[in-house]
């Protein structure tokens, strides 16, 4: 497992704190998942059902069961985890999956890294908490993808799947958007990065 | 600002090997690696990725099939 | 892999104020079917609890139509992991897929403080009927849905 730095952004104060990105989600990161994720998570629940909040509002990664996802994860190379720690805590985490290809025209059937998960902690969301601690984990993450695509050669292509409410995030990250993707009962948007767009987003 | 690409991430320690091919294996890998737009060398590690995730799923009980998109037919691809 | 992303990226790309946080990835909706590891938000006795009192049924009650001993029930009431057999007598009697109420069933860790300890008799036949309160209504009708939506 391999560590590199960066940056995450505090939003009370806006400065700029480094923070460890590990090229791996070891054991070490699930028990943080477990210690302080899950319980933020029970409670935002309640507070979801006490507010009477329709189910479709909630934030929809509940049941994520990161440990399953991490362990079956483990030892092979079309897929990888990536979990982001700052001031001791688990910030972030995703899952890449490196064995998909493109579904734009113009790159169809060309590798890319697809984001299969993506979750910054409870802390971290606006919608499930009134001050934010670090912003910009999503953002950061997909910056990984990318590094991870331009590594492998698939020159900076990445895809994802978003939630509706998600789509205006992604297209302002300079995405292209597929549409609802029919697969998933046309719920969710499929989002690509071209390789063009890729340069673009991690333009300093 | 001028768009460059990304710089390349620092690569993880590596091991050399030589491959054996036949000239129609040669060709195919410079076919794959000429479509897919990747070296010879990332077509192979893809080709690794695949073969192990195939693999993993194969013995934790899945099955694979190729589904044609207009048709909805289903092919298994048999794998022991 | 070790990544080399320069500072003044993050210092020109990620804002205080960015919006939204991004999540992706497979939405609750379109769960792994499997519900291995997921957290229920409530017991499977307190859940068996509130079918009960929507019903407004006593303990002895709903023991008695789904064959089961009152003893049975309140133990299951009580957080003790449910045998399956009776896990599928109650699935029928409510009207749940049983295969998913099973899965519901098996995730809920039994309290230790009940385990080994003797049922209450007296509150076979008491008043744990009380009409469920909207909030509850809400969670059962949920949690009822979703259950039928798994199957």
């Amino acid at each position: 497992m391999e560590v590199s730095k960066i940056h995450l952004r505090r939003v009370r104060d806006g400065t700029l704190v480094a923070a460890d990105l590990f090229d791996d989600i070891a054991d070490e990161h699930l028990a943080m998942w477990e210690r302080s994720w899950l319980p933020a998570m029970r409670v935002a629940l309640a507070d979801f059902r006490r507010r009477h909040v329709p189910r479709d509002r909630w934030p929809q990664d509940l049941h994520w069961n990161w440990r399953e996802k991490a362990v079956s994860a483990r030892g092979l190379l079309g897929q990888q985890g990536f979990a982001i720690v700052c001031e001791e805590r688990l910030q972030g985490m995703m899952q890449l999956n490196l064995t998909k290809t493109s579904r734009l025209p113009q790159q169809r059937g060309k590798e890319i890294a697809y984001i299969e998960f993506l979750a910054a902690a409870p802390w971290n969301r606006a919608e499930l908490i009134r001050e934010r601690e670090f912003a910009g984990v999503g953002k950061i993450l997909m910056r990984v993808a990318v590094e991870v695509s331009v590594a492998q050669e698939f020159k900076g292509r990445i895809g994802l799947h978003s939630l509706p409410q998600a789509d205006a995030f992604y297209e302002k990250c300079g995405m292209t958007s597929l549409g609802a993707d029919p697969r998933y009962e046309g719920r969710l948007t499929y989002f690509e990065m071209t390789a063009a767009q890729a340069v673009h987003f991690c333009t300093v | 600002m001028k768009d460059r690409m990304p710089e390349l991430p620092t690569p993880p320690s590596r091991r050399t090997m030589t491959l054996n091919l036949t000239d129609a294996e040669m060709d195919a890998l410079e076919k794959l690696s000429a479509l897919k737009d990747l070296s010879k060398t990332a077509v192979i590690r893809q080709a690794l990725r695949l073969y192990q995730m195939i693999d993993k799923r194969s013995r934790d009980g899945q099955k694979l099939y190729f589904e044609h998109e207009s048709t909805r037919e289903k092919a298994e691809l048999m794998l022991l | 892999m070790k990544l080399n992303i320069p500072r003044e990226w993050f210092e020109k790309h990620i804002a205080a104020d960015d919006a939204s946080d991004a999540i992706a990835g497979f939405p609750e909706f379109l769960a792994n079917r499997s519900m291995a590891g997921e957290v229920p938000p409530i017991t499977f006795g307190a859940f068996v609890s509130l079918l009960r009192r929507r019903e407004s049924l006593s303990l002895a009650q709903l023991a008695a139509r789904a064959e089961i001993d009152v003893s049975e029930l309140q133990q299951i009431e009580a957080d003790e992991v449910p045998e399956p057999s009776v896990v599928h007598q109650l699935a029928a009697v409510f009207d749940l897929p049983p295969k998913q109420l099973m899965r519901f069933s098996g995730l809920t860790a039994p309290r230790s403080s009940v385990v080994g300890e003797e049922p209450v008799p007296y509150a076979a036949h008491s008043a744990n009927i009380g009409e469920l309160s909207n909030d509850e209504r809400d969670l059962l009708d949920a949690l009822v849905r979703e259950l039928n939506a798994r199957e």
